[in-house]
């Protein structure tokens, strides 16, 4: 489903261009969850967002379903993100003035869907959100607003789930309730790809890769 | 969830901010709007002081000309209608007289002529006053002959038959008193009036019946002059009484005003005119240099209130695009498009924009309504009130919604067109 190929990105800093992913090639296929681990600053974040077609490569390609994302129009990559790809970030990202509800379904702004309203009630449901539907994001725990997160992610029936530190301001437990989720997004036939520099966050993947400096190694990784 | 949605969320979330933008936005248009009110009352309230001022000139005008007709009636006649021929100093200094028909006066009264109110045919001549061999100036009045109405007051007491009336150095010299019985010529008159000095030949005129002074000059059904009065006393009457009386009489009979008095009473009256017109002038003057001030404010005030507004509403529209970088990382991230985000920031200035000028239309046209117009001195019209206009409201919305949406501009560019992935790294 999700084909890395050679993805290479650099960034300028002020005394030395960084190399944050060096010739990194994944491949993800329906109903994998790959877990890449790494330390911080190794260039996980920037390979997850050069996959989720926010962050044009220098070099390489990414390909979804067989189709390069950057080489479509802007427009076109949008709508591919909203009707394909979901986001789960470390830090939620959660819009401050809605209700755990209405986060759900800014989902749906970019594509619209009849059931949406119904669809939102559903994930919040099954994520035990039920009752907080109308807090704002100020009102909820961090392990509520994760699970809104999620639940906004998956509201779209995307592919593809990508996943950013998930679970890195979460206790425990609801760790496990967002890494579950995740494994059984994959286990209907979605793509899952998780980036962490957690070990215990990749126990539920079908795969774990590991990177350090920007690319992919074998054994520990290392900065 | 809809764009709009999330534009009115986010306004009702951060409304401190938007607050602020709002309230610089109807400051200016309200600035804007008030200066428009402020103009137009003071149009109104200069018009209305013109208008007072030029009702005042009338009334003044009007008072004057009534003093003026009340001095001119105690005054006695003021014109004389002499035959062809006959010049002033003739007929005084008794040289030459020239006689016309006692018929005139009625003629010109059965013609209603609309300059002269009073007529009195007077047959006047020196003469020596036989019975005390002295000269005197006889002058045989008939009574008024009254032109407008028959009961209309005589000018001067008329002489009644076998009466007369003398003038102030004949009585004084010849001690005559009223009631006394005097002879002229073998007739005899009792004296009914003793005329005041008046430093001319009436003081040595004998008043008598026109008909005695007819038979005693051998003059009958002529006489020497009509007296008339003019009273209209507006303008420069003496050529319309002449064209009137000419167009009546013929071209030969003259007519004069008494032109001491007349002229006295007119130079007065000019500059009376003239006064009450340079106030008016100077009245107008002032409130078009008050209003030329009040534009030149309103052309310096307006464009300065309104560049620091935008100044004030491109910071708030940076620092709400830097807040919400995150949000617009987020939303780049879940497929929104560039053109929504742009969409996003540009419809909450909108609304800013639509709100403020609102309130700004409602504020500036409540503070062109109450803003004191300067001292209104006493008698002085009140500051007129200023109808709400429409087109106003228009305005102001159109210029609020320019004035929130330039400035918003950049900021809302950079939000649609950073790199969403720079965005939420940011954040």
């Amino acid at each position: 489903m999700l084909q890395l190929r050679d993805i290479t990105k650099t960034f300028r800093g002020p005394r030395k261009t960084v190399r944050a992913v060096d010739g990194v090639s994944i491949n993800v296929g329906a109903g994998e969850f790959v877990a890449i681990r790494g330390p911080s600053g190794c260039g996980k974040s920037t390979l997850l967002l050069t996959a989720g077609a926010l962050l044009a490569p220098d070099a390489g390609s990414v390909l979804l379903d067989g189709r390069d994302v950057y080489a479509l129009s802007p427009e076109a990559r949008a709508a591919l993100r909203a009707r394909s790809i979901g986001f789960v970030f470390q830090r939620f990202h959660l819009l401050p003035y809605l209700s755990a509800r209405e986060n759900v379904l800014a989902a749906s702004i970019a594509a619209p869907a009849p059931d949406a309203g119904s669809r939102a009630d559903e994930l919040l449901r099954q994520l035990g959100l039920e009752d907080r539907a109308d807090h704002l994001p100020a009102q909820l725990s961090t392990g509520e607003r994760q699970r809104v997160a999620l639940a906004r992610a998956l509201l779209n029936n995307p592919r593809l789930l990508l996943a950013d530190e998930p679970t890195g301001n979460l206790d425990p437990e609801n760790g496990q309730i967002v890494l579950k989720a995740l494994a059984d997004f994959a286990a209907r036939s979605g793509a899952v790809l998780l980036v962490t520099h957690d070990p215990a966050a990749t126990t539920l993947a079908t795969r774990v890769l590991s990177m350090s400096a920007g690319r992919l190694v074998n054994g520990a990784p290392s900065c | 969830m809809n764009i709009i949605a999330l534009i009115v969320r986010e306004i009702r979330y951060r409304r401190l901010s938007f607050a602020l933008g709002l309230v610089s936005v109807a400051v200016a248009t309200g600035t804007a709007v008030g200066m428009l009110a402020l103009l137009e009352r003071h149009e109104a309230r200069a018009e209305a002081l013109a208008e007072s001022a030029r009702r005042s000139v009338e009334q003044m005008m009007r008072r004057l000309e009534d003093d003026f007709r009340k001095i001119t009636l105690r005054m006695g006649f003021n014109m004389a209608i002499l035959p062809a021929g006959q010049t002033l100093e003739g007929l005084l200094s008794g040289e030459r007289y020239e006689y016309m028909p006692e018929e005139y006066a009625r003629t010109l009264a059965q013609r209603k002529i609309a300059t002269l109110n009073h007529l009195m045919p007077v047959l006047q001549q020196r003469i020596v006053w036989p019975e005390h061999n002295r000269p005197i100036f006889l002058i045989g009045a008939s009574e008024e002959v009254y032109i407008q109405r028959a009961d209309q007051k005589p000018l001067q007491e008329p002489i009644a038959p076998g009466t007369c009336a003398v003038g102030y150095v004949l009585w004084r010299d010849l001690k005559i008193r009223k009631g006394d019985v005097i002879t002229f010529s073998g007739r005899k008159f009792t004296v009914a009036a003793l005329r005041p000095g008046r430093g001319g030949t009436d003081d040595i005129a004998l008043w008598i019946p026109l008909a005695d002074a007819q038979a005693i000059l051998n003059k009958p059904g002529q006489i020497t002059a009509i007296l008339g009065l003019e009273c209209q006393c507006s303008g420069d009457r003496v050529a319309a009484v002449r064209r009137e009386i000419a167009s009546i009489l013929g071209e030969g009979i003259q007519v004069l005003e008494f032109t001491t008095l007349a002229e006295a009473r007119a130079e007065s009256r000019r500059r009376a005119a003239q006064a009450a017109e340079e106030a008016v002038r100077h009245q107008r003057e002032h409130q078009q240099r008050l209003g030329a001030q009040r534009r030149a404010l309103a052309g310096t005030l307006v464009p300065v209130v309104f560049a620091a507004c935008a100044v004030w509403i491109g910071f708030l529209a940076f620092a709400n695009v830097r807040d919400r970088a995150g949000e617009t990382g987020i939303l780049r991230a879940l497929g929104v498009t560039s053109a929504q985000i742009l969409g996003l920031f540009l419809g909450r200035a909108l609304v800013m924009g639509a709100l403020g000028g609102l309130a700004g239309c409602a504020l500036g046209w409540g503070a062109g309504c109450v803003w004191p117009d300067g001292a209104t001195g006493a008698g002085e019209p009140a500051a007129a009130a200023v109808s709400f206009r429409p087109l106003w409201l228009v305005w102001s919305l159109l210029s609020a919604m320019v004035l929130t949406v330039l400035p918003s501009w950049p900021p809302a560019m950079l939000a649609a067109w950073r790199d969403p992935a720079g965005l939420l790294r940011e954040d």
